[in-house]
């Protein structure tokens, strides 16, 4: 009988150890829970933060070029269809943000216009009346990129109807699903384009294109210029794109996906329950990747909070995680030196990065001995492992890792009983 | 008993005040300093400190006829002025102690109800008295006090109290809970102590005043045989640019730094001396009651719930510090203090969500000894010629509240100083916005904008909201939303960069409220730099920097009252800005900004 793994979390680190386990002969099921931080993401794909990256290079003065990406981690990009990877040893791709921020990314929503790809090519920004998109500010923070050859505004139609100014990002990406939308769309920014017949253009719109893969590829096929869109703003379309690749991918794969949430993981005999909602599922090794403090796998719970009401003795570090794992601790704040009820105090000061040093809210989580354990039959993946960066790459690996570590591991729960 | 005699000495006071009017004993007349001419130097009088008093003085004295120049080192309204509970109240806190200040704060706060009108903004008080031994003879006091203080009422038009039962409390706020044996109402009124402050400096400038912000003065040179001031050296922080202006006079209306730019004319620091009392402030993300709330600390200290604004906010503290003015902020534990003393009555204000805190400096008037609370908050003038220094005057203490009625004091000395004569008009004349009332739905309709929009609008400028409305009509792009939590359009922002001396995104914020809403800035601080930034003809990596600077400051007063849910929240918007904006180039502790030019 084949191995039964059950993975906690529908993010980039749980997709990955699920597919990694499947291709490793396990049968695996997936508690898909709500969005956390890879719904929230933005359409990039980083291996390392991109400012501290940039940082660095223009302190050595080096152009920044793909550093290579770990075969796994690669296929699982192939295989989720909707981003783009930069050639190992080729220039980093740039992507815009709606504030003209021009940013390095290692791989990206394939949406997403790269400004790397399209150099020496005019830029076009059209106009549109929505709260978070100012074309005459943007044109202005893109002039002044190095990576921008020139920009110009253009008045064409791209909200089509009255409320369109006021729907939100992913809503507007929606209604870019209807094949009729995208050829209106395409007639206008055709003109645009053929009026500057002279000059090769490029297209720069917000991220309203919509769910499907090839939606960018296929307007600029049929505009004659390349056209993107610039990083989404917290859970927009680019976290839209990845949960529909998400379900194709984890179909295709043959897992079983749960939706809802889990409420503890506990040993039992030989196996581990996993309860949540009616279901309690019996595997042999759990992938733990809910998320961090962002995606809701680690809650803050200072011991503080209700002081007064019912009197405060319980010390220790104020996180935890969400669900209920037997033998499982957040230990991540030791490296602040938060003791107890001084907690507080402490994170005023260190709750963000500064000057260099990660924030603490970015570094909480638990520890993995080298197996990839955190207590036997327990693996954790993502962002709610302590340390290391939140990148997405990062969660991708780890979670390739723990899938894989988590189907060939030679789990008995019988052995921690008898050990303790 | 001590209340029971406090009363009757209350009481034979209210008379006599009532018939004679307020002790003048409390504040030193003109006195000592030579008379000097006008028109000597440069200009009459340097005030330094951008202040709500400091502003007050310069206005006044613009409006007298004197030639002014205000240097503010950090931004209009930066310490105490904009970081006060908003409330011109007669303090009913200090009617035991210091029944003169809660007389002239009431009278002074009539005078601004008169000149700002489009600023101010009732908040009825609920005062729940919970059962103990002595809870029958509390609310009888508190009735009498009461009593005492409707006596006050009228002079800033608020209404008699009134004495509750429980279930009347419950029935106004059904969020009170405990064991509620009766309680009182009464009647006090809100307003925005940095727009009040803008307003000042806008009738100022108008009146030929020059006012300078972001520039801090360096230097006051005396001369050395007489000790006479000759002049003021200054330096813009932010361009680093250094000027020299002569002058006679300078008034230091500085607040808590009050010692620090005594030291500056070579004196003794110690004679601008200070009992400078911390006070912070939690605000919440929306109004969470329609009436203020008095509550008690475990110590037994006064404090409130207020809503303010869009949001409620809870005060405060008052603690000595000793720390950098500059850089004031909340710590958890003044939070977990306010907000277990407001739980006690208000318990669903642990639910409740913290956007943001706020920390300010009281200039008190110095004294040994006495717990911060029971300290008094009068205001007095020191004339430092007593000190060798004749021109150097000194505001210390004072209350936004009775802030005109100090800057009035500070002028008369000024006025007699130059033999002019001239009365003060400042509680007759309106203040900018402030002559005309303007109705918000019909502007809302006319520029095709939201009616909250509408409404913020006119509450934060007044019939002054026409100077924007012009904008709009001739760019009808800038009535684009660039703060939805607020909102701020567009047009505002650049009004406040063009009319308002808002040189960053931290100024815009002070002035319009924009970024102080439930997403800390998260949706509009890169905009708004940007914006800033094109106005001020910077490059746009300008505004992006200033947008990081704000956000960081605003995470930083936000960290103290962080919830459980807010964590998860604060980590989330930790993931943006480093997704966005990038955190770790930007030189993030520096407060002083390096511009070009």
């Amino acid at each position: 009988m084949s191995r039964h793994i059950v993975v906690v979390g529908g993010g980039f680190a749980g997709v990955a150890a699920a597919v990694a386990a499947r291709e490793a002969g396990a049968q695996v099921t997936l508690w898909r829970g709500r969005g956390g931080a890879s719904s929230f993401a933005p359409g990039a794909f980083d291996d390392l933060p991109w400012d501290e990256l940039e940082a660095a290079s223009s302190l050595v003065g080096a152009e920044l070029v793909a550093a290579p990406l770990p075969a796994g981690v690669r296929s699982l990009l192939e295989a989720l269809e909707y981003v783009q990877i930069v050639a190992d040893g080729a220039p980093l791709a740039r992507l815009s943000t709606t504030g003209g921020v021009v940013r390095t990314t290692r791989a990206h929503d394939r949406a997403l216009l790269d400004f790397t790809a399209i150099r020496g090519r005019t830029l076009l920004v059209p106009r549109a009346d929505r709260a978070n998109w100012d074309a005459d500010l943007l044109a202005r923070a893109l002039s002044e990129s190095a990576h921008v050859t020139a920009v110009e505004v253009v008045d064409c139609p791209v909200l089509r109807y009255d409320e369109e100014t006021r729907i939100s990002d992913a809503e507007l990406a929606e209604r870019h699903d209807d094949p009729a939308r995208i050829e209106w769309l395409c007639r206008g920014l055709c003109r645009e384009v053929e009026r500057r017949a002279a000059i090769s253009c490029a297209i720069l719109l917000g991220p309203w294109l919509g769910r499907r893969v090839s939606q960018a590829a296929e307007i600029s096929r049929l505009v004659g210029a390349p056209v993107g869109e610039t990083m989404s703003a917290l859970a927009g379309t680019a976290g839209l794109r990845f949960e529909s690749a998400r379900e194709r991918l984890l179909t295709r794969e043959g897992v079983r996906v749960l939706p809802g949430e889990v409420a503890s993981v506990r040993s039992s005999g030989r196996a581990l329950e996993i309860a949540g909602g009616a279901e309690v599922v019996t595997a042999s090794a759990v992938v733990l990747a809910m998320g961090g403090l962002v995606g809701g796998g680690i809650v803050y719970d200072p011991p503080e909070h209700g002081a007064g009401a019912e009197g405060s003795d319980r010390l220790g570090p104020p996180f935890r995680l969400a669900i209920d794992v037997s033998g499982a601790r957040v230990s991540a704040t030791r490296e602040h030196g938060l003791v107890g009820s001084i907690d507080g105090p402490v994170l005023d000061l260190s709750a963000w990065p500064v000057a260099g040093r990660a924030g603490l809210l970015e570094r909480v989580g638990v520890h993995v001995a080298a197996s990839g354990e955190i207590v036997p039959g327990i693996f954790a993946a993502g962002d709610i492992t302590f340390g290391g960066r939140r990148t997405a790459l990062r969660a991708l690996a780890s979670g390739f890792a723990a899938g894989q570590a988590a189907a060939h591991s030679v789990h008995c729960v019988d052995s921690v009983h008898s050990r303790s | 008993m001590r209340t029971a005699l406090d009363a009757l000495r209350l009481s034979a006071y209210i008379k006599r005040v009532m018939a004679d009017g307020p002790p003048s004993s409390s504040h030193p007349g003109p006195q000592s300093s030579k008379p000097v001419p006008r028109g000597a130097a440069e200009v009459d009088v340097v005030v330094i400190g951008g202040g709500v008093n400091g502003i007050g003085v310069a206005r006044d004295a613009a409006m007298r006829g004197l030639k002014v120049a205000l240097f503010e080192r950090n931004d209009l309204a930066f310490g105490a002025s904009g970081n006060s509970s908003g409330m011109i109240h007669g303090g009913p806190r200090y009617l035991l102690d210091d029944p003169a200040v809660t007389e002239t704060s009431c009278r002074d706060s009539g005078h601004i109800q008169h000149i700002a009108p489009h600023l101010l903004f009732r908040i009825p008080f609920l005062m729940p008295v919970l059962r103990s031994a002595r809870a029958k003879i509390m609310l009888t006091l508190m009735d009498a006090f009461f009593q005492a203080y409707d006596e006050y009422q009228p002079l800033k038009h608020g209404k008699p109290h009134a004495r509750l039962t429980a279930d009347e409390l419950v029935g106004l706020e059904p969020g009170l809970h405990g064991d509620i044996v009766g309680g009182i109402s009464f009647d006090e009124w809100g307003i925005d102590g940095a727009r009040l402050s803008t307003a000042n400096m806008l009738d100022a400038r108008e009146r030929g005043a020059s006012i300078m912000v972001g520039t801090t003065v360096e230097a006051i040179e005396r001369r050395e045989d007489t000790g006479e001031v000759v002049a003021v050296r200054w330096r813009d922080l932010r361009n680093g640019r250094t000027g020299r202006i002569t002058t006679n006079t300078v008034v230091n209306a500085t607040g808590a730094w009050a010692p620090i730019t005594a030291s500056l004319a070579g004196m003794d620091a110690q004679r601008a001396r200070v009992r400078p009392g911390k006070g912070i402030h939690i605000a919440f993300d929306r109004r969470l009651t329609n009436y203020a709330i008095a509550a008690a600390t475990i110590d037994g200290r006064q404090i409130f719930l207020e809503p303010w604004q869009n949001m409620t906010v809870v005060g405060t503290t008052d603690d000595d510090f000793y720390g950098d003015l500059d850089d004031v902020t909340a710590t958890s534990e003044e939070v977990r203090y306010l907000v277990q003393g407001v739980a006690r009555i208000f318990p669903s204000i642990r639910g409740a969500r913290a956007i943001h805190t706020w920390a300010g400096v009281r200039p008190t008037i110095y004294k040994y000894g006495p717990l911060e609370d029971r300290l008094s908050r009068d205001h007095q003038v020191i004339d430092h010629a007593a000190h060798g220094a004749p021109g150097i005057y000194s505001m210390v203490g004072g209350k936004l509240a009775s802030y005109r009625l100090f800057a009035e004091e500070m002028t008369d000395i000024l006025s007699a100083r130059f033999r002019m004569g001239v009365a003060c008009s400042t509680h007759k004349s309106a203040l900018p916005g402030g002559d005309r009332i303007i109705d918000p739905f019909a502007l809302a309709s006319r520029l095709e904008i939201d009616a909250v929009a509408a409404r913020r609008l006119v509450y934060r400028h007044g019939s002054r909201v026409e100077q924007i409305e012009e904008r709009i009509r001739n760019r009808p792009r800038e009535a684009s939303v660039v703060c939805p939590c607020e909102p701020v359009l567009e047009a505002e922002v650049r009004h406040a960069v063009k009319h308002e001396l808002a040189r960053s995104v931290d100024d815009v914020s002070r002035r319009t409220r924009l970024g102080l809403g439930a997403c800390g800035g998260m949706r509009c601080a890169a905009r708004c730099g940007q914006i800033v930034a094109e106005e001020r003809g910077l490059p746009p990596r300008f505004g992006r920097e200033m947008a990081v600077r704000f956000l960081l400051r605003r995470a930083r007063t936000r960290s103290v009252a962080l919830g459980p849910e807010q964590a998860r929240q604060e980590a989330m918007s930790i993931a943006v800005a480093r997704s966005e904006l990038g955190v770790s180039d930007a030189n993030l502790d520096s407060q002083a900004e390096s511009e070009p030019r």
